[in-house]
């Protein structure tokens, strides 16, 4: 087996005296699909949230490939290649949907700023190089027909294939997706994650968060259990099956499945 | 709307001339708010954020400019660039500071910025004069044999100053720059993880906005031939909010027609002068509950309903 | 010497206190920044002084009255103008409450004139210990700040309205999914935000003079107060107004003056580079 992509060390995030995420560590193997589950409350969107650096943990490290993510802004994070979408899904409501895809790409691009303010040669190139891509991610995520639809006005399903299109268009070598399944009804799951393996299949390595547990145990290459903020459990998908903690984490709670 | 436009700068340019020197006065008196309006409307409409502090720089430049022409000599044209460069330089650590808070925070720490400036200038006597203020102001020097001592002069000044802003400011909402600064007041954790630098695309955004309000401050002192500090006061700042609010946020002909609702109506149908501010808040209010677009967006709307060709046109604005 | 100052610096903290009560306790609980907080403190002077002449009463008397009447004219305040745009964004918010500053000001000086009219109190003469002086005036606004406060928090936390305000204040969402009306609530914070900037006009008005600017200079200490003290928060703004108080004070009289407020202004700059959410809010994400 290769070296990990990303390694999560020791990590801990405390609110006042509650531990969200305590002593938690764990490695993604590059190019897999990861998942983390657990049951509500486990601290699973915190531990996602301290990896993508929109929290600072209280104490711990993530490291990508060697090199330090903890501490880094949000956009050091994405120039890293960590690109990440959230639970009830952020876009850039007022634009269209090419205009949010094109806003991601060039945010990207190495470009001048004077080059850019007086559009020079660079910063021409540098907005057909954006066409082309949006171009690319309009067809990656299936919405070539909704191009010119304003954000705000599409379905839920089609707003959250919009939230992993923004985040492709980081060009990610790591993409960390908080619940891409919630929402949709049983087709759009599948198509949803037939997506995720073809991300995967492109090279890119993918971390995510989910309640719906047969879309999990279906597209997850790899496990990690959380409960009550600590991991439990950490393993392929048929061993996290039939692992007597998990099953005890899930039959403990009353409302959860 | 480009036509339009078009044919507004060539009747700007070719009326004056026949107008009585009062109108002309009016004139520049609107387009110099206007320019004031577009450094307000680009925090309001392109960060998101308001500036109760924007008379600040308006007081900076103008200050900055007049006294380096009253004390140590310089010529308009040559104290421009200093003081220019001062404000925007200001802006951007003002801007570092005070633009990684949000909402309600950055508008009363801005209106804590305003006060500081105004209390020093108020204060610092020997370099101001105080509040009886800096007098007499003289037009500026002539440039390239063009003569800026004349009403009709001091117009032509003032709206190629206006143009110059706004081509500026068209560009940059235009520039990917530009498109960063929407992104981020869309959604500002969003922006930060598709890779752009949140605080320094609003930072430059307070900049450009603090050059044009710095453009516009260069010309208030030979426009009055006097600066006080009683002029910058917070009321200032609000009456470009106003503007830019009644024009209609996020868009740049806004603030313009903005000035000439609040400022050229008023004065050339001498409106009664004790009911201005009353006027200037009350539509506000109603303008913020019931046309949140102003008049921009009425138009607009008023433009689709004819044909729905202009759809695309609105996504970059709110 | 340093005595004198230090009291002056305490007394002046608990009027500027006073002043930032109602603007803090209407931001915590429905997140408005009223910027016409000052010219509700202003017209508050102007309703005690009606109610005073118009009936003939004692200032102490008249007052209860008038913070009744402003009261009213707060949740008429919210219901017409705050509450159409308090789902939509912080902005419009910021924008009306501005607009209002502009029409109750010049609504002042077109009703009353910009004379500054004297309004008595009733109580002369001044308190001696040792060397410090403290005018019984002065001394009854430090009353009425504390009997203010005191109030204010068994309101809070003794009777249902005020612990309904604190749950609103705490999660709207989740004092709206265990039935509580938060539009009442929130009317019920601008009814009590109102009186508050009555007694807090009213006591400056008698202190100093009621006239229709006299609501801009209390606004901007009462900004750098709950900034500095924490938005939102009521013993943020209590210990706030002392800081600014005694800040004021003292650099004003053994540093310069005219540039008092400067100092002011960078403290509340540091505060908030330091602890953006001042010295006793609570963070929020």
């Amino acid at each position: 087996m290769s070296a990990p992509l990303l390694t999560v060390e020791n990590l801990s995030r405390h609110f006042g005296g509650v531990r969200a995420v305590n002593d938690v560590s764990f490695a993604v193997e590059a190019g897999a699909i990861t998942g983390l589950i657990g049951p509500n409350g486990a601290g699973k969107t915190t531990t996602f949230n301290l990896i993508s650096g929109l929290l600072p943990p209280t104490s711990g490290t993530v490291r990508l490939d060697g090199g330090m993510l903890t501490g880094l802004r949000p956009d050091r994070v994405a120039a890293q290649g960590v690109a990440r979408t959230f639970q009830g899904i952020r876009i850039f409501p007022a634009l269209t949907v090419a205009q949010n895809l094109r806003t991601a790409v060039l945010a990207g691009m190495r470009l001048g700023f004077w080059e850019d303010l007086l559009n020079l040669p660079a910063a021409q190139r540098a907005e057909a190089a954006a066409t082309r891509a949006v171009t690319v991610l309009l067809c990656d995520i299936g919405l070539e027909d909704r191009a010119d639809d304003i954000a705000n006005s599409l379905s839920y399903a089609h707003q959250s294939l919009l939230g992993i299109g923004l985040a492709l268009a980081v060009r990610p070598r790591l993409l960390l997706l908080d619940e891409p399944f919630a929402g949709m009804n049983p087709s759009e799951t599948q198509q949803a994650a037939r997506m995720v393996t073809r991300i995967r299949d492109s090279g890119i390595t993918v971390v995510l968060v989910e309640h719906d547990m047969p879309a999990v145990m279906g597209v997850c290459d790899h496990i990690v259990v959380l409960d009550q903020g600590s991991k439990i459990a950490d393993g392929t998908p048929a061993e996290i099956r039939s692992d007597r903690r998990v099953i005890e984490a899930y039959l403990g709670t009353d409302d959860d499945a | 709307m480009r036509t339009l436009g078009v044919l507004l700068a060539i009747l700007l340019i070719a009326v004056p001339p026949f107008m009585a020197e009062y109108h002309v006065y009016l004139l520049s008196l609107t387009l110099l708010w206007g320019i004031f309006a577009l450094s307000m409307g680009l925090v309001l409409g392109f960060i998101g954020e308001i500036n109760f502090g924007q008379a600040a720089f308006v007081a900076i430049a103008a200050y900055a400019s007049s006294l380096l022409r009253l004390k140590l000599g310089f010529s308009f044209w040559s104290a421009a660039p200093v003081a220019l460069a001062l404000v925007v330089g200001l802006a951007a650590l003002v801007g570092l500071i005070t633009l990684r808070l949000r909402g309600p925070f950055f508008a009363l720490v801005t209106l804590g910025f305003g006060e500081i400036v105004r209390l020093i200038i108020t204060n610092w006597q020997d370099l101001t004069n105080g509040p009886l203020g800096l007098r007499p102001i003289a037009p500026p020097e002539s440039l390239f044999g063009l003569r800026f001592d004349s009403k009709l002069g001091f117009y032509y000044l003032v709206f190629a100053t206006l143009c110059v802003s706004l081509a500026a400011l068209a560009r940059l909402i235009r520039a990917r720059t530009g498109r960063m600064m929407i992104a981020v007041r869309e959604d500002e954790v969003l922006a930060g993880f598709v890779g752009i630098p949140v605080l320094r695309h609003k930072v430059i955004g307070l900049c450009f906005s603090a050059l044009v309000a710095g453009l516009g401050g260069l010309l208030i002192g030979p426009f009055l031939t006097l600066l006080a500090p009683g002029q910058f006061d917070l009321f200032a700042s609000v009456d470009m909010v106003v503007m830019v609010v009644v024009g209609g946020v996020g868009t740049l002909a806004g603030p313009l027609i903005g000035a000439v609702f609040l400022v050229f109506m008023p004065e050339a149908l001498s409106f009664a002068r004790e009911l201005r501010p009353v006027m200037m808040g009350g539509l506000l209010i109603i303008v913020t509950i019931f046309l949140p677009g102003g008049v921009i967006g009425l138009l607009r709307h008023g433009l689709t309903r004819l044909s729905s060709a202009g759809r695309g046109r609105l996504a970059v604005l709110r | 010497m340093l005595a004198q100052q230090l009291t002056n610096g305490l007394v002046l903290g608990s009027i500027y206190a006073l002043a930032s009560l109602g603007f803090t306790l209407i931001y915590g609980a429905a997140r408005v920044v009223n910027f016409a907080y000052g010219e509700m403190l202003m017209l508050g002077a102007f309703v005690t002084l009606m109610v005073m002449n118009g009936l003939g009463l004692e200032f102490f008397l008249a007052l209860p009255l008038a913070m009744a009447v402003m009261a009213a004219a707060s949740v008429a305040i919210y219901l017409v103008i705050v509450r159409p745009v308090i789902r939509r964004t912080e902005l419009q918010v910021l924008l009306v409450t501005t607009g209002l500053l502009y029409v109750l000001h010049d609504m002042a000086v077109t009703i009353w004139g910009t004379d500054p009219r004297q309004m008595d109190m009733g109580l002369d003469g001044v308190l001696e210990i040792g060397d410090v002086i403290v005018p019984y005036q002065r001394l009854v606004v430090v009353v009425t700040m504390l009997a203010l406060v005191g109030g204010l928090y068994f309101m809070l936390y003794h009777l249902r309205v005020g612990k309904a305000l604190r749950a609103v204040a705490q999660n709207r969402f989740g004092a709206q999914a265990i039935g509580l009306n938060v539009d009442r609530v929130v009317s019920f914070a601008f009814a009590v935000s109102g009186a508050l900037a009555c007694a807090a006009g009213a006591l400056l008005g008698a202190l100093y003079a009621v006239d229709p600017g006299m609501g801009s200079a209390p606004m901007l200490k009462s900004f750098v107060i709950v900034i500095f003290g924490g938005l939102g928060s009521v013993p943020g703004a209590i210990v706030g107004g002392l800081v600014i108080g005694l800040t004021e004070t003292l650099t004003g009289s053994y540093i310069s003056y005219g540039f008092k407020d400067v100092f002011t202004f960078l403290l509340m700059i540091g505060m908030l580079l330091l602890r953006p959410q001042g010295l006793l809010g609570a963070r929020r994400s």
